[in-house]
């Protein structure tokens, strides 16, 4: 079968990944011969995968090579999901940053550098982050400086800051900047008083500064060909120590979230309802099959853990940034291995991004997934937002083979909070309506009224999966 | 009498913040790896003086409390954490 080299690994003249026979494989060229044989001889490779920090991977044989002049394939352990940095909560992305710098810091010990620090580089991986690009690595090149600080700052610091000091929904700029956040327009969004911790003082402000000042001299000389003094070892240690405190020092929390108590609150289910609905889902669960779930609308995860439970991979789906800190903040305080929280929003999912629109997939291109979680849900994206529950059918039988999924009608108070504000324009927002709706993608197998509440619970099979 | 030195203390700080609240917009089509590349070598001198400092204070504390100097702390585990 024909190769299929993957959109995003372009840039690199060093190799590149690609698909054959279902095998995602990286073929190394000749020309990194060098830098890639430093990597595994100078015992780097071994430290970082035992380090848990970069994503192991097996020699292939050569005849797999996708192009000429290959030096090595690899096979790299698979990431189950591919996430973006636009798509994950503080916590994830402050935590990427300093497994990065943790990463450049082992790497100067064998007399190597990170010679790019870009957050698409890593991915998460049994729920922590990881470095996926092995041919990230060049030996060190005697007395210059990081050759990947600008794309750290951006890439990092610049999010962090914007969100720990103005918003957390400026994380989103990354969405726009796909090369990291520009630092004249973060240090431009910063509030003055950013500017009194010295490391971002140093590293956004008076960093942008330098940008600009200096961006008249990239015609005349090269910054690789500039003569300056050499920069040591201790400046290089300096400058991760230094970083390392700006990330550290960082932090967000959300002051209130109107999604993180949903479950907790009195309103939205009794204790009986809850437990009944947690019957539920784990019942129709287990007649589910397959490895992988997404959990839309997921909130703090509850019912994502569920399916984790059972082996699938599971990715849980909030568009609330708090609620998503929540998750991870749990997942990693218990070491949880197959859940991957993060930040979308469904009525506008992350698009497909970059070099001729392919670079980074877009959500529903990641998909589809063997079974899907939608509680909760419906009545905010065909109430809440006008989606027609013909489309949302639609929607679901696209991303799924087994849909689980709640209809809350219109006496729900919930539902009644969101008509409150708005004139009842959904005649057709009925149990019935919504049967007929997800019945012609869906066979529905089972369809269930949770105790003490007017909500459904249903499992359903899309008509045309495998 | 009133010493003039803070007053100018406070004009320098005070200039300085001025200058430090706006940051000029960057021309978009222009690499700004050059202005990274010098202000890293820049502060690399300051901040590597930081670290010599911070390691001959540590030397001086372990040699004071009788500590090896690698034992005094660490940032991260594996295999760089050296002094």
């Amino acid at each position: 079968m024909t190769p299929s080299v993957v959109p995003s690994s372009f840039r690199d003249p060093s190799g590149f990944v690609f698909t054959r026979d279902q095998e995602l494989l990286r073929q190394v060229d000749a020309s990194w011969r060098d830098q890639y044989d430093l990597l595994m001889g100078s015992g780097l490779y071994s430290a970082l995968v035992e380090a848990r920090l970069l994503v192991p991977h097996e020699e292939v044989e050569l005849s797999k090579a996708a192009g000429p002049d290959a030096y090595r394939v690899l096979r790299p352990e698979r990431i189950p999901f591919i996430s973006y940095p636009y798509e994950w909560s503080f916590g994830q992305l402050k935590d990427a940053a300093l497994i990065t710098l943790r990463i450049q810091r082992v790497a100067l010990v064998h007399g190597m550098s990170l010679r790019d620090a870009s957050a698409f580089n890593i991915q998460f991986r049994s729920g922590r982050p990881v470095l996926i690009d092995s041919l990230s690595f060049e030996k060190l090149p005697e007395g210059k400086p990081w050759v990947a600080y600008r794309q750290f700052c951006q890439h990092f610091l610049a999010p962090l800051a914007l969100a720990a000091y103005r918003d957390i929904r400026l994380t989103q700029l990354a969405r726009v900047h796909i090369d990291g956040i520009p630092l004249d327009l973060a240090a431009g969004l910063l509030p003055f008083r950013a500017r009194f911790r010295v490391p971002l003082l140093l590293h956004l402000f008076l960093h942008a500064r330098s940008q600009v000042r200096h961006q008249a001299d990239a015609n005349q000389e090269g910054s690789n060909g500039r003569r300056t003094r050499p920069f040591t070892s201790q400046a290089f240690r300096g400058l991760l120590d230094s970083l390392e405190k700006a990330v550290t020092k960082l932090t967000w929390r959300p002051a209130t979230s109107p999604w993180a108590g949903y479950y907790t609150e009195a309103d939205s289910y009794s204790t009986e309802a809850m437990e009944h609905k947690q019957q539920l889902v784990e019942v129709f669960l287990d007649r589910t099959s397959g490895r992988t779930a997404w959990d839309l609308g997921a909130n703090t995860g509850r019912f994502s853990r569920m399916a984790a439970a059972r082996g699938m991979h599971t990715v849980s789906f909030d568009l609330d940034p708090a609620a998503v800190e929540s998750n991870y903040s749990q997942a990693v305080r218990e070491d949880e291995t197959a859940l991957l929280p993060l930040v979308v929003d469904l009525v506008n999912p992350s698009p497909s991004i970059g070099w001729e629109n392919h670079e980074r997939q877009s959500l529903l291109e990641r998909g589809p997934a063997d079974v899907v979680l939608a509680l909760a849900l419906i009545h905010h994206l065909a109430i809440g937002n006008n989606v027609p529950l013909e489309r949302l059918a639609s929607f679901f039988g696209g991303l799924c083979t087994w849909l689980i999924v709640e209809f809350v009608p219109k006496s729900d108070p919930k539902v009644q909070v969101l008509l409150a504000s708005r004139e009842d324009v959904f005649p057709g927002y009925t149990q019935e309506g919504f049967e007929r709706a997800f019945g012609a993608r869906f066979d529905i197998q089972a369809g269930e009224q949770i105790k003490d509440s007017d909500r459904v619970l249903y499992l359903m099979r899309a008509r045309d999966s495998r | 009498m009133r010493s003039k030195s803070p007053s100018i203390g406070w004009f320098v700080l005070v200039v300085l913040c001025f200058w430090l609240l706006v940051v000029p917009a960057a021309n978009a089509y222009v690499d700004p790896g050059t202005g990274s590349y010098i202000f890293q070598v820049l502060i690399g001198v300051f901040l590597g003086a930081a670290v010599a400092v911070k390691v001959f204070w540590r030397r001086i504390w372990g040699f004071v409390t009788r500590k090896p100097v690698g034992s005094t702390s660490s940032r991260t585990a594996g295999p760089d954490k050296e002094d």
